[in-house]
Order: C-alpha cells, then sequence, then structure tokens
C-alpha cells in the first residue's frame, strides 16, 4: 500500500499541532496558577548562585513583563534544547538529566506495552470465541479487578512477593552496585535482571484494558454480516475466525493501543518510584520532592513529545494494516 | 419433486421474557428454476425462515420442530461437517445491501476465491483467480475490481460483487434476503434485472425476501405473504395480481403504490403486530382486520390447499373444515 | 437442529444493582461515621510501631504506631469524596462539552473537539502532575478540582460522537418539526438516549478519580493534611513496608480501592442490564 503524502502532511501538522498545545500548557500553567514564575524557574536561593539565577532570567525574558516576549524567549531557549538548570542536579541542564532518564522509562514501557497488548490478545480473542466460559468470566473478573487498583499497588505487591518472600527477583534499581566493573554481557544481564518485575508490574497493570477492548472488538465483528456470510460459504471456522473476525477486531484496537500508551507513561511514573528505577517518573517524584520546578517542567515536556512521538509513528504505520484509511 | 421443501416450521428465540416463535408452522417448497417470494412486515419471520432454512441462525434462535428438505434429504437431521457439502456449493445467500456483507479489510479477489477454494479440493490458485474473473464479468464488473477494497466500489458495485459470489459454486438455491434494499430505484433495476437473467441462464432457484411487495410481483413466480409467524397466503403471481384472497395480503398490496396500474389512495394497515411472546388465540391477524368472524377469535385458521394456491383464513374455510377446527378448539 | 447450547437469558440486573448499591453504602456509612468505626484517633500514634494484625490492632499498626485499620477507616473519607466529587465534576462537563459540540456543528466546537483530540494525546497523569506541584497548596478542594476539571476530554469526546450518530435519527427531525427548542431537544430527547453511554463514562472517571488521587498523594503531592488510601500507600513505601513484611499495611489500602471501584462497576453494569432489559421488553 502507498503512502499519500497528503495523509503524512496531515498527521505530521497534527502531531506539531499537539506538541505546540503541550508547549503552550508548560508555558503558561506555571505562570497563571503561581504567582511568580521566575522566583520558580530562575530562584536564586535554589540555584545558589545569583550570577546563574540572572543569566537563566535572561534567557527566558523573565525581566520583561510581557507575556509575549517570554513566550518567544521560551520557544527559542527550546530550540535550542535549552530547558533551565535542575536545581537538585546544579549544574547540570534539565535537558541532559531527561537524556539520562528517558532510555529507562522508554525501554520499560514499550516492552511492557507490547507484553501486555499481546498477553491480551490471546485472553480477549479467547473470551469473545467462547463467551460465558469459565475462562472468560475468570478473564472479565482479573480485568476489572486490574482496573481499579493502583499501578502502583501491583508493583508493590510483585516486590513482596517476587523480590522480598521468595527474592527472585532484585527489589528495586536498574541494575547492580557492581554495575560498573561488570562486562558488556554482564552489563546487559543486570539490566534485563533488574528490568523484569517492572516490565511485568506494568505489563499486568495495563493488560485489563487489552483484554476488554479487544474482547469488545471481537465481539462486535463478530456479530457483523460478513460473519454470517463467511459462515454460508461454509468457510473453515479458523479462517473465519482469523481472516474475517480478528483482522477486523485488530484494527480499531490498534488506536486503542497507542492511546493506551499514555495510560501506561502516566503509571510508570508511579511504577519508577516503587521500583526506584531512574527513569523520568522516578526524576519527576525527586523533582517534586526538591520543590525543581525546572525539571518538573522538563519532564512534562519530555513525555508529551515521546508520546506524540509515538503517536505520529503509529499514524505512519496505520495504512499499512487498514486498507480504508487513506481515504478519509 | 421440488428442490426445497418446508414443513411446519418452527424456530424459537429466547428472548428477556421468555421464548417465542417467531416462525410457527411454516410451509411452502420451491421448485427448480423458481424465484419464490416471502413477504410481510418486518418481525413476521420471513427472514428468520431463511436463516433457518441456511442453518445460520445466531445465538438465540434455534429450530424446535418442521422439516426442510432439499431434493428428498432432511437438512435439519444433517450434522454440520455433512451440512457443509450444502453451504454455498448447493444453497447460497445474498444479504442485505444495506449492511456489509463484504470484510473490510479483504480485497474482493480474495473473498470471491475463498468460498471457492473451501469447496473445490484439488483446484489452483490461478483457477479459482480466472473463475473470479469471470464471475465478475457475469455480473457486468469490471476486472480491474478485483484488486480494490469494498470501500472503494459503490453501494451497487458492492452487491454486484456479492451476487457474483452467490453463483461462483453454481448453486441450486440462492436465498436473496432484501438484496436491493437501500440502494436508488435505478441501481435496483440493473441487479433486479441482472438476477433475473442469471437465473435464466443458470437455472437455480430463488428464496426472495422483502417487504416490497410490488416489485415480488414483478419478478417472483410464486409469492408466500407472512404474518406474524405464520404463513397466511400462497399464491402464483398471476392470482396474486388477480386479487388476493387473505384479507391480510389485501391491506398489504393497497399500502403501496401501484406501478403500472391507476393511482389509488394508500391505505395503511391499522393496529399492530401481536405479542408473539403471548400470542393470541384463534387468528393473530383478527385484531386488525376488517373481515373478522366470531370464530376468529377462538379458532386458528386452518391451511386450505387448493388450485388457488394455499390460504389460512376463516373466509375461505370450507363447511366442514369449519366445523372441524370448531370440535377441535371447543 | 442439533443446537444444545443453553439460550442466553437477558438478565434484568437487579442483583448487581442491589450488590452494587450495598458496597457504596457500606463505603457512604464508613465516610461519613468514620469517627465511630475507627477504634482509635486519627494519626494517633501512641501504639508500637509495626505491630502484627491481632484483636486488638484489627490490620496491625504502621511504623509510626498508627492503628492501620482506623488511619483505613479515616482514609474512606478522602477517596470517597475525591471519587464521587470529581467524578460527578468530569461528568458535568463532559455530558455538557459532548452534547453540545455533537449538536450544534459549528466551528467553535469543531475547534473545542480538535483542541480535546489534541490533549488527549497527553497523558493526564502528567498534567495533574505539573498543575498540582505548581499550584501554592494543595487542599481536598484542590485536588478534587485538577482531577475534576482535567478528566473529561475522553469522556466529551464518546458523548459527542454518540450525539453526532442520535442527531441523524428521525426523532430528533421530529421534535424540530414540532417546533421544540435546541435546548429541550437536548435535554429530553437526545440525553434520555445517551444514558448508556454516559452511565459507562461516569463509571469509569468515578473509579479513575479514586485511583488518579492515589497516584497524586502515591507522588507527594496530594493533600499532605488528610489520610487517604493513597498516602497510606504512599508513606508504607516510604517507610520500607516492604522490609518488614508489613503486607498488613500494603494490601488492605489497594483492596479498599478495588472494592469502592466494584461497587462502581456493579452499579454501571446493572443499570445497562435494566436499561437494556426494560428497552428488550418493550420493544419484543
Amino acid at each position: 500500500m502507498r503512502i499519500q503524502p497528503a495523509y503524512v502532511a496531515r498527521r505530521v501538522a497534527f502531531a506539531a499541532a499537539t506538541l505546540l498545545a503541550a508547549i503552550v500548557m508548560n508555558f503558561l500553567l506555571p505562570r497563571l496558577i503561581a504567582g511568580n514564575p521566575a522566583e520558580m524557574i530562575a530562584s536564586q536561593t535554589a540555584l545558589g548562585s545569583p550570577e546563574v539565577a540572572e543569566a537563566i532570567k535572561k534567557q527566558f525574558g523573565l525581566e520583561n513583563d510581557s507575556l509575549l516576549y517570554q513566550f518567544k524567549q521560551y520557544l527559542v531557549q527550546l530550540a535550542h534544547g535549552n530547558l533551565g538548570i535542575s536545581y537538585f542536579n546544579y549544574p547540570t541542564p534539565v535537558s541532559q538529566v531527561l537524556l539520562h532518564a528517558l532510555p529507562w522509562t522508554l525501554g520499560i514501557v514499550l516492552i511492557s506495552t507490547l507484553l501486555s497488548y499481546a498477553a491480551g490478545w490471546l485472553v480477549g480473542i479467547r473470551g469473545a470465541l467462547k463467551p460465558g466460559t469459565w475462562f472468560d468470566n475468570a478473564a472479565l473478573a482479573v480485568s476489572f479487578f486490574i482496573n481499579s487498583v493502583p499501578y502502583f499497588w501491583i508493583g508493590i505487591l510483585l516486590i513482596l512477593l517476587f523480590g522480598y518472600k521468595l527474592d527472585w527477583f532484585p527489589m528495586g534499581q536498574a541494575f547492580s552496585v557492581e554495575y560498573d566493573s561488570l562486562s558488556a554481557a554482564g552489563k546487559l544481564r543486570s539490566i534485563s535482571y533488574h528490568a523484569v518485575l517492572p516490565i511485568v508490574s506494568l505489563a499486568i497493570a495495563s493488560l485489563a484494558s487489552h483484554i476488554l477492548v479487544l474482547r469488545n472488538n471481537l465481539s462486535r465483528a463478530l456479530t457483523e454480516d460478513y460473519m454470517v456470510l463467511a459462515r454460508a460459504k461454509g468457510l473453515s471456522s479458523r479462517r473465519r475466525t482469523f481472516q474475517y473476525g480478528v483482522r477486523n477486531a485488530f484494527l480499531p484496537s490498534f488506536t486503542g493501543f497507542m492511546l493506551s500508551l499514555g495510560h501506561v507513561v502516566g503509571g510508570a511514573i508511579t511504577m519508577e518510584i516503587v521500583f526506584s528505577y531512574p527513569g523520568i517518573g522516578m526524576l519527576t517524584y525527586n523533582a517534586i520532592l526538591n520543590h525543581d520546578y525546572p525539571l518538573i517542567q522538563g519532564a512534562f515536556l519530555m513525555i508529551a513529545a515521546s508520546i506524540i512521538a509515538v503517536n505520529l509513528l503509529a499514524d505512519l504505520i496505520y495504512p499499512f494494516i487498514d486498507p480504508r484509511v487513506n481515504l478519509d | 419433486m421440488s428442490l426445497l421443501e418446508v414443513r411446519d416450521l418452527q424456530i424459537e428465540y429466547a428472548s428477556a421474557r421468555g421464548p417465542f416463535k417467531a416462525v410457527d408452522g411454516v410451509s411452502f417448497s420451491i421448485e427448480r428454476g423458481e424465484i419464490f417470494g416471502l413477504a410481510g412486515e418486518s418481525g413476521c419471520g420471513k427472514s428468520t425462515t431463511a436463516y433457518g432454512i441456511a442453518r445460520l441462525l445466531r445465538g438465540a434462535a434455534r429450530i424446535v420442530g418442521g422439516s426442510v428438505r432439499m431434493d428428498g434429504v432432511e437438512l435439519t437431521k444433517l450434522s454440520d461437517a455433512q451440512f457443509d457439502a450444502y453451504r454455498w456449493a448447493r444453497i447460497s445467500i445474498v444479504l442485505q445491501s444495506a449492511m456489509n456483507n463484504l470484510n473490510p479489510v479483504m480485497k474482493i479477489k480474495e473473498q470471491l476465491i475463498d468460498a471457492i477454494l473451501a469447496h473445490r479440493t484439488g483446484i489452483s490458485r490461478a483457477d479459482a483467480l480466472r473463475q473470479a474473473g469471470e464471475l465478475m464479468e457475469l455480473a457486468d464488473l469490471p476486472k480491474d475490481r478485483l484488486e480494490r477494497f469494498p470501500h472503494e466500489l459503490s453501494g451497487g458495485m458492492r452487491q454486484r460483487v456479492v451476487i457474483a459470489m452467490a453463483l461462483a459454486l453454481r448453486p441450486e438455491l440462492i436465498i436473496m434476503d432484501e438484496p436491493t434494499t437501500a440502494l436508488d430505484v435505478i441501481t435496483q433495476k440493473g441487479i433486479i434485472d441482472k438476477i433475473v437473467e442469471l437465473k435464466r441462464t443458470f437455472g437455480f432457484s430463488v428464496l426472495f425476501i422483502t417487504h416490497d411487495l410490488p416489485l415480488m410481483l414483478e419478478i417472483c413466480d410464486r409469492v408466500g405473504v407472512m404474518y406474524a409467524g405464520r404463513m397466511a397466503e400462497i399464491a402464483a403471481r398471476e392470482r396474486m395480481l388477480a386479487g388476493a384472497r387473505h384479507p391480510y395480503t389485501q391491506g398489504l398490496l393497497r399500502s403501496f403504490p401501484s406501478l403500472t396500474g391507476p393511482r389509488v389512495r394508500l391505505e395503511g394497515i391499522p393496529g399492530s403486530t401481536p405479542d408473539l411472546v403471548a400470542p393470541p388465540s384463534g387468528c393473530r391477524f383478527r385484531d386488525r382486520c376488517p373481515h373478522a368472524l366470531p370464530v376468529c377469535g377462538s379458532v386458528q385458521p386452518p391451511v386450505q390447499a387448493g388450485e388457488d394456491g394455499v390460504v389460512s383464513c376463516h373466509l375461505y374455510a370450507k363447511e366442514d373444515a369449519l366445523d372441524e377446527a370448531a370440535a377441535a378448539g371447543s | 437442529m442439533r443446537n444444545n447450547r443453553s439460550k442466553p437469558r437477558p438478565r434484568s440486573g437487579k442483583a448487581k444493582l442491589w450488590a452494587g448499591a450495598c458496597i457504596l453504602l457500606l463505603f457512604a456509612a464508613v465516610s461519613l461515621a468514620a469517627a465511630q468505626i475507627a477504634p482509635y484517633p486519627k494519626n494517633d500514634i501512641d501504639f508500637e510501631p509495626w505491630l502484627v494484625p491481632s484483636a486488638v490492632h484489627l490490620l496491625g499498626t504502621d511504623s509510626y504506631g498508627q492503628d492501620v485499620f482506623s488511619q483505613l477507616v479515616y482514609g474512606t473519607r478522602t477517596s470517597f469524596l475525591v471519587g464521587i466529587l470529581a467524578g460527578l465534576i468530569t461528568t458535568i462537563i463532559g455530558v455538557t462539552v459532548g452534547v453540545t459540540a455533537g449538536f450544534y456543528r459549528r466551528w467553535v466546537s469543531d475547534a473545542l473537539m480538535f483542541l480535546v483530540d489534541l490533549l488527549l494525546i497527553i497523558p493526564i497523569m502528567a498534567l495533574m502532575i505539573i498543575l498540582a506541584s505548581f499550584l501554592p497548596s494543595m487542599g481536598l478542594t484542590s485536588i478534587i478540582l485538577v482531577i475534576g476539571l482535567l478528566s473529561w476530554l475522553y469522556m466529551a469526546r464518546s458523548i459527542r460522537s454518540q450525539t453526532l450518530s442520535e442527531r441523524q435519527r428521525g426523532y430528533v427531525e421530529a421534535a424540530r418539526v414540532a417546533g421544540m427548542s435546541d435546548g429541550s431537544i437536548m435535554r429530553r430527547e437526545i440525553l434520555p438516549n445517551l444514558y448508556p453511554i454516559i452511565l459507562a463514562n461516569l463509571v469509569s472517571v468515578t473509579t479513575q478519580a479514586v485511583l488518579a488521587e492515589a497516584g497524586l498523594s502515591f507522588l507527594g503531592i496530594g493533600d499532605p493534611k488528610s489520610v487517604s488510601w493513597g498516602t497510606i500507600l504512599a508513606l508504607a513505601h516510604a517507610n520500607n513496608a516492604i522490609m518488614y513484611d508489613a503486607w498488613w499495611w500494603i494490601v488492605p489500602p489497594g483492596l479498599a480501592t478495588a472494592l469502592f471501584c466494584f461497587g462502581f462497576i456493579l452499579i454501571g453494569n446493572g443499570s445497562l442490564e435494566r436499561f437494556r432489559y426494560k428497552r428488550g421488553a418493550s420493544q419484543q
């Protein structure tokens, strides 16, 4: 299937508009609800150096009262990758702190999402094909339960069980203390070993919505006329189920899959805290504890930008799986 | 022997307020090469009858009595595996054009050949594709549409694809459930003409279902009219055109404008269909019938077959039949 | 025909409604009479820390020597209030925006929905964090507002699309011909038909609100003075409850959220079944 330039342009424009909205909110919200932005973004006491504080105020145009001027300066600094200086990690710039943390978060979020999506598929399809069986009912009950508890609670329980009681996996951190002295393979092993529980926790926490969505989609597809016709044609139940049912159930779920990434990232924030996992979530948590406002803002922007990027990617992949998309 | 013999068919639905019979003792037959029409208001059980014949009933519905014979073979008694030999190869179906009966994510050609490949073991994919091309020609469709997806075709074209598909294995019976509803009049005309033409070429029989009685009288050889799960009247086209006998058929005919005849005032039939969960005793049409007799309230009208067809109404009951029925009812 | 599958029988939903109502009433009663139900005063630290559950302390004590059961009872009030009120705010905004944007297809509403589509991509949790962390102080009211005002996006979208399809139906046209004003068409004709979808959304936003409060409290940007299921978990985590194997401090708050949400889900599913049951009965 060929991709139409107009479609690509539209999706890119939409992503750009979303990013702009995130930037505007990031700029405006602190200025609307907190009294003095200068005190928050370039606090002299927090930075400990009047010169640095002055320099940042100048960069972001904070000495000027015009909101428009400040926004212009903000955009200029953003374009240069300048998000200010982290109070807590002084004098490291916010952008650098974030770039260190991002891979950890992206790693566990993407892997756990793929895992839970795949698992949700298997369970949801089986449930939709055999509705009302004990398997289906159990899957629904578990899904509702998971949807009713905080993400991080699942993480805590898993640590309690598999970390503390059974001692199968480490209780936190992304790698062992002797990480620096390890070989490349050893490092990889250490990282994988530490990532198991966080990834499994996130996957379980986000499993429920995948099960429910896929089950619903497939149940609906199964009642469509083309399913009746497929049966009348005498097609094997295998072909009916997969070529006619599942393929049609998959497409709408794909969009939901991408939207769910936002949820998972939200959940990952608290999950990282539970596991002391050095990603954006942990960073945000420390930033909140230390009133590190530049870092909080930067983290928000980083999260928003990553999700927008992943969504754009999904939009561009979509026409390859759904033949209908290029028309509308 | 008739191609299809339906005798006393009963189909039950489970509903919130208990089971009810959507089809309650329906009998008719279809001859080879005949277009048999099944008419009636929505909910009268005409589609359920057709789906029951093709064993396509969904979830809450099931056949609880009666028989469906094709060439003398009892279809309702066949196992699923045995019935597979009938699916599409001997009985195919064309569903309402309003709904999506083509899989939106598969190319037309895939959907045309998958039935062929499923039934004709030993046929190559290339041969199946060639046959698909021939089918497209039969339905007056350009061959390049084979490579398209359903959404890239107009509603009329999609329906032609479905008709072409129904012919794929040269079945003896094609069930057509409102095949032209939701299409505009001109497209509708084209498709109907095509169906009649194809029938002449291939000699299959058609069970044609619609609520559009004038259309039915145009193309069907014989017509059955259903009301509230029962067959009210069956008559040849000419007999119907000359004047229906059952008061319900008469009312139904009056509620459509005649395409050829003089303009007459349209009359709907006042009242609504009875509750099938707790059906009334006697004739189910009696509350809406302008000719209702006292006996209609208590005795189910006997089915009377004769030269003029079949009618189920006390107005035409022979005296002895009426006495018999009254005796049985009291 | 050999079709021995048992016939699916539509359920009336009554049992579910009752069970759900009982659960929610239980929580309401606990939040109203917290002081009477809790065996010990709020934040009372008079006991030995890390006591395992016993007759004296049903759910043991935490690292500060507080009775966990009492804290849980007091926490119910916060979580219940936040869930109900934030859920209500969300629903009101979501329904209003969704219905008007679906009914009036003018550029204003289209632009609004475009904005909603944009914002939907950004994780709500991140938005809440940035808003909550910049607010000068976080009280219960701020939490309710932050959650309530930020969660309506998805709901507005789903209600709008349903309104759009309702608008195509004949009855709207009929009402207009009959001279009904736009306002009463929306209220009296469209809204009742949206009932199932509103209900489904209400259930989900309320449970989301409870979970969001837990998340914010866990992040340390909740109301520092009040006790909630989220703050209990946050304290448990911060004080290494896992290392002390203090499951009695960890498990109950999570189960409480689960039970609360379960009550809502029961009510939601129950009334949907009831709705379909009555409709089905009148249509057959």
